[in-house]
């Protein structure tokens, strides 16, 4: 994988994630992740540990910029390791998906999503349970509830990042092992 | 090699879950690594933030807010236009008023001057108004006081005292104290009929005004037999005046108009005749009064000698 291409395009959709998210969220209670259709994207194509690092990165900066309380700490690993979960999922179910349609990285963003909230929620949970941990009151049914949603949200920005990525496919120089597989070496 | 990705990966990622573990007391120098991850990412999700803050629905909002605000102003300036075409139509009455009253008295040189009313006097046995014109503006004791260019309404009094320099007193024609009033029954808008003489004054406090009751005085010297004007005289015709104890600007001015007609209790031959004033004097907002200049001199009326000054 081309990293400076992968950078350069994570940075805009990080961007995107942290300043249009918000105005699309309908009622500000569920938000439409850009950078886990990305990621997605990224694990249908990429080598398993240049997926994995993706989603270290946009995971790590994700939680690097999300609003806090403010006495409270920058918690880091919610969507660190949610992401590398949902990378983790993608990775082992690629392998019978048609990546190069958006449907596919529609259809696997959203439980992607899920599978990252859960992790998400699971691991603030934890942290809440410090006492100053979060700095707010912190409900995991109603978060649970709100990521339900926002992954169901993720689906539409999917077919938006699909959209705009798949064309810009080359440009990642994604090593294709399909066709290594058949000695199809381009 | 010296970067190993899978063993950096699994150490980073380790990290990390050793962070979450840690006390939030211990993890707090996390804090100082979001300032520099803000300050790489939200260059550009401000200009995406700004790209897609713009709603076609708030675009509508705002045309929609600018139309409501039209059209408050469209109210505004239609209120406006209205309250001008009242005046317009008010001072339109007011000159056909001021020239109507210039032309019964042709040959005059009559000043007119138009005051609003302050008010009554609170003796309510007296119709006796205040108007806000004097010495200054040239108001005279006897001057007749008229309202809407033609009905009269009494005149300045000649009590001492009454005409000030700023305002002055009117006798109604409805008060004991303007005295006898000989009129004239009209029997259309340009034909005398017979003459009548007031003979009572009937007072109401309510709205429905004071009265004047007037004898027919032809009917005595048995003219009415001969000419018919007896039998003419009907409910709504004008009584106008004709006495020469008044000005000669105030002649043929409208007392009032007829509202009954009865026989006179003692003598049933003769009739009387119930008038009512056009517009009731202690009611009135606003007067013209009227004075002669050069009295004795008559010459022809010019249309700048009336109106308000």
């Amino acid at each position: 994988m081309r990293w400076p291409a992968a950078f350069f395009v994570g940075w805009i959709i990080l961007g995107i994630d942290v300043g249009v998210a918000t105005s699309l969220s309908p009622g500000q209670r569920a938000l439409p992740s850009f950078a886990l259709p990305f990621l997605v994207f990224i694990a249908l194509h990429a080598p398993t540990i240049a997926v994995m690092w993706t989603a270290f990165l946009l995971g790590l900066f994700i939680d690097l910029t999300s609003p806090r309380a403010e006495s409270a700490a920058v918690v880091v690993g919610p969507h660190l390791l949610g992401f590398m979960a949902a990378a983790y999922f993608v990775l082992t179910v690629r392998g019978v998906m048609l990546r190069r349609r958006i449907v596919a990285l529609i259809v696997l963003s959203i439980p992607a999503a899920m599978l990252a909230g859960l992790v998400s929620v699971f691991v603030l949970t934890i942290r809440s349970m410090y006492p100053g941990g979060l700095g707010v009151e912190y409900s995991p049914l109603g978060e649970l509830w709100r990521m339900v949603l926002s992954s169901l949200l993720t689906g539409f920005s999917a077919a938006f990042v699909g959209f705009v990525m798949l064309p810009l496919h080359g440009i990642f120089h994604f090593h294709d092992s399909s066709r290594r597989m058949v000695g199809m070496r381009r | 090699m010296l970067f190993n990705p899978r063993a950096s990966l699994i150490m980073a990622t380790t990290l990390v879950v050793l962070l979450l573990l840690l006390p939030p007391s211990l993890s707090r120098w996390t804090n100082a690594l979001a300032d520099p991850a803000k300050t790489l990412v939200y260059p550009i999700s401000a200009p995406m933030h700004h790209l897609l803050a713009f709603n076609p629905l708030s675009a509508v909002s705002t045309d929609a807010e600018a139309a409501r605000q039209a059209i408050s102003q469209r109210d505004q300036l239609l209120t406006q236009k209205l309250a001008l075409e009242r005046d317009i139509d008010r001072l339109q009455q007011m000159v056909k008023d001021l020239q109507g009253g210039i032309e019964l008295n042709p040959g005059l040189v009559v000043r007119q001057f138009t005051a609003p009313v302050l008010g009554r006097t609170s003796d309510l046995s007296s119709e006796i108004i205040t108007v806000r014109a004097g010495r200054r503006q040239g108001v005279e004791p006897g001057s007749v006081v008229v309202s809407r260019g033609v009905n009269l309404i009494g005149r300045v009094s000649s009590r001492e005292g009454a005409v000030r320099d700023r305002t002055c007193e009117v006798v109604a024609i409805t008060d004991k104290a303007a005295g006898l009033i000989n009129g004239v029954v009209m029997l259309d808008a340009q034909t005398p009929g017979p003459t009548c003489q007031l003979v009572e004054r009937r007072r109401s406090v309510g709205p429905s005004g004071s009265t004047l009751v007037m004898l027919v005085a032809d009917e005595l010297t048995g003219a009415d037999a001969m000419t018919g004007s007896f039998r003419q005289i009907e409910v709504g015709m004008t009584v106008r005046l004709q006495d020469d104890n008044w000005p000669r600007t105030a002649q043929r001015f409208v007392i009032g108009r007829i509202v009954s007609m009865e026989s006179k209790p003692d003598n049933p031959l003769r009739r009387l005749i119930v008038v009512k004033p056009e517009i009731d004097p202690t009611r009135v907002s606003e007067v013209t009064i009227r004075w002669l200049t050069e009295a004795e001199e008559p010459r022809a009326v010019s249309p700048t000698t009336g109106g308000r000054p």
